[in-house]
C-alpha cells in the first residue's frame, strides 16, 4: 500500500462495510472499534480486487516494531547507537535483519535506510530550528562522518541547502522574541 | 479544513500542535509536517487563541492569503503530473515560473517554510508516487513511465527512484507479481491511476 490512491480506496471500503476507522495511513489503518471474524474476512475480499493485501497481524505488527524502534532511536534517545543500525534493530527486534529488512520494504514502499535518513533530517530541522544548534553540533551529535555529509543528505532528502533553514532559524527565532 | 503552519517539521512539533488543539477542544483528523487537518471550521475565536499559542511556541499558523498559495502550489503540481501532457513540459515549475521575481521567490520560501523542502523536490517526489502507482497496477514498461513524467532518461527515473525509496523500480514491479491473480481481476480503471492521487 503506496499511495493515496490505495489510501482512498481502503478508506472507502472500511467505511461500506461500516468499520469505524482513523485516517488511513500508507501501509496501515487504526480501527476505532473491534471488528468481527466476518468483517475482516469481507474486507480481505472486497481488498483483493484491488491487490491490496491484509496482512496477518504478525506481520504488521512487525513493520509497527521496526518503525517504533527507530523512531525512538533518532528522536526520543539522548544519543545514537554506537553500532551499525542494522544490528541495532536486529538486535531490539530479536530476529535477522535481512528478514526484516525485506518485510519493510515490501510493506512500506521504502528501505529502512531510507526510512532512518528521512527521520534524521527531520530530527536535523527540528535541531536547527527548534534547539537553535549549529550544523556543525548537530553533524556531531547524529553521527554524521562530516559536515560535508549532513549537508549532501539534507541537499537531496529536502532540495534545500543548510543555509536556507539557517535563514528560518533566524526567522523563527525573531518571531519568538515577541515573548 | 486545512491549517498550514510555518516551522513544524518534527514529531517533537506535532506533540505541540496536539496539545494545544487538545487543550482547546479542537478535534482533529490529521496531523503531519506543516498542516493539521481539522473535520470543521475554526471559529474567529477558536483560530486568534490557536493561533496565538501556536506562535508562542515557534510555530506560525499561515494567513488565509498564504494558505491559498500553498493550495494553489499543491494543485497546479498535480493537475500537471496527472495531466495527459506533462512529457511535453519543458520546465515544470513553469507554474510559478512565470511570475514576477519577488512572487517566485515569496511563493518558494513559503512553500519551503511550510512543506521543509523544496518546490521541486515536491513535485519530483509527487512524480515518484505516480510511477510508484504505475508499477504496482499498470503494465507499462519503466522506458514508458521514464517518458510519460518526463524524466530525462530511464536510468535518470531509476536513481530518483532509488533517491526517495531506497528501492529500485524492478523491486517494485515484483512486489505486482508477488500479489499474485488477484490484479488481473481488478476492472480496468476509466480515470488512470492516478487521478486520484490528490485527497
Amino acid at each position: 500500500m503506496v499511495s493515496q490512491r490505495c489510501k482512498m480506496l481502503v478508506s472507502a471500503e472500511l467505511d461500506k462495510l461500516g468499520i469505524g476507522h482513523e485516517p488511513v495511513n500508507l501501509g496501515f489503518v487504526a480501527l476505532i472499534e473491534d471488528v468481527t471474524i466476518e468483517q475482516l474476512d469481507q474486507l480481505k475480499v472486497n481488498l483483493q480486487p484491488s491487490g491490496l493485501e491484509l496482512l496477518d497481524d504478525k506481520r504488521n505488527i512487525l513493520v509497527e516494531r521496526i518503525k517504533n524502534v527507530i523512531i525512538e532511536m533518532i528522536h526520543y534517545s539522548e544519543e545514537l547507537p554506537k553500532e551499525n543500525y542494522s544490528d541495532y534493530i536486529s538486535r531490539k527486534i530479536g530476529l535477522d535483519y535481512t528478514y526484516l529488512s525485506n518485510i519493510f520494504s515490501e510493506v512500506k514502499g521504502i528501505t529502512i535506510q531510507q526510512f532512518i535518513i528521512v527521520h534524521k533530517i527531520e530530527k536535523v530541522k527540528e535541531m536547527m530550528l527548534y534547539d537553535q544548534l549549529s550544523l556543525k553540533e548537530i553533524s556531531y551529535r547524529l553521527n554524521y562522518s562530516s559536515l560535508g555529509h549532513l549537508s549532501n543528505q539534507f541537499k537531496k532528502i529536502t532540495g534545500l541547502s543548510p543555509s536556507f533553514f539557517k535563514k528560518l532559524q533566524k526567522k523563527r527565532a525573531h518571531n519568538l522574541e515577541f515573548f | 479544513m486545512e491549517i498550514y503552519l510555518k516551522y513544524m517539521v518534527s514529531i517533537r512539533c506535532r506533540m505541540i500542535a496536539k496539545n494545544e488543539l487538545e487543550s482547546l477542544a479542537i478535534p482533529h483528523r490529521n496531523i503531519e509536517a506543516g498542516m493539521i487537518v481539522i473535520p470543521s471550521r475554526l471559529t474567529a475565536s477558536q483560530d486568534k487563541l490557536l493561533r496565538a499559542r501556536l506562535f508562542k511556541m515557534g510555530i506560525e499558523m499561515l494567513s488565509r492569503e498564504s494558505s491559498e498559495i500553498i493550495e494553489q502550489i499543491v494543485r497546479s503540481v498535480d493537475e500537471m503530473i496527472n495531466g495527459p501532457s506533462l512529457r511535453s513540459v519543458k520546465h515544470e515549475d513553469a507554474f510559478i515560473a512565470n511570475r514576477s521575481k519577488s512572487e517566485v521567490d515569496f511563493w518558494s520560501e513559503l512553500f519551503a517554510e511550510v512543506k521543509g523542502i523544496s518546490i521541486k523536490q515536491y513535485i519530483l517526489s509527487q512524480k515518484i508516487e505516480s510511477v510508484k502507482v504505475h508499477l504496482l497496477y499498470s503494465d507499462k514498461k519503466v522506458k514508458e513511465l521514464s517518458s510519460q513524467f518526463n524524466f530525462r532518461s530511464v536510468e535518470s527515473l531509476r536513481n530518483e527512484f532509488k533517491k526517495f525509496t531506497g528501492l529500485t523500480p524492478s523491486f517494485y514491479r515484483q512486489l505486482k507479481s508477488k500479489r499474485g491473480e488477484g490484479i488481473e481481476h481488478r476492472p480496468k480503471d476509466e480515470s488512470g491511476p492516478t487521478k486520484m492521487s490528490a485527497s
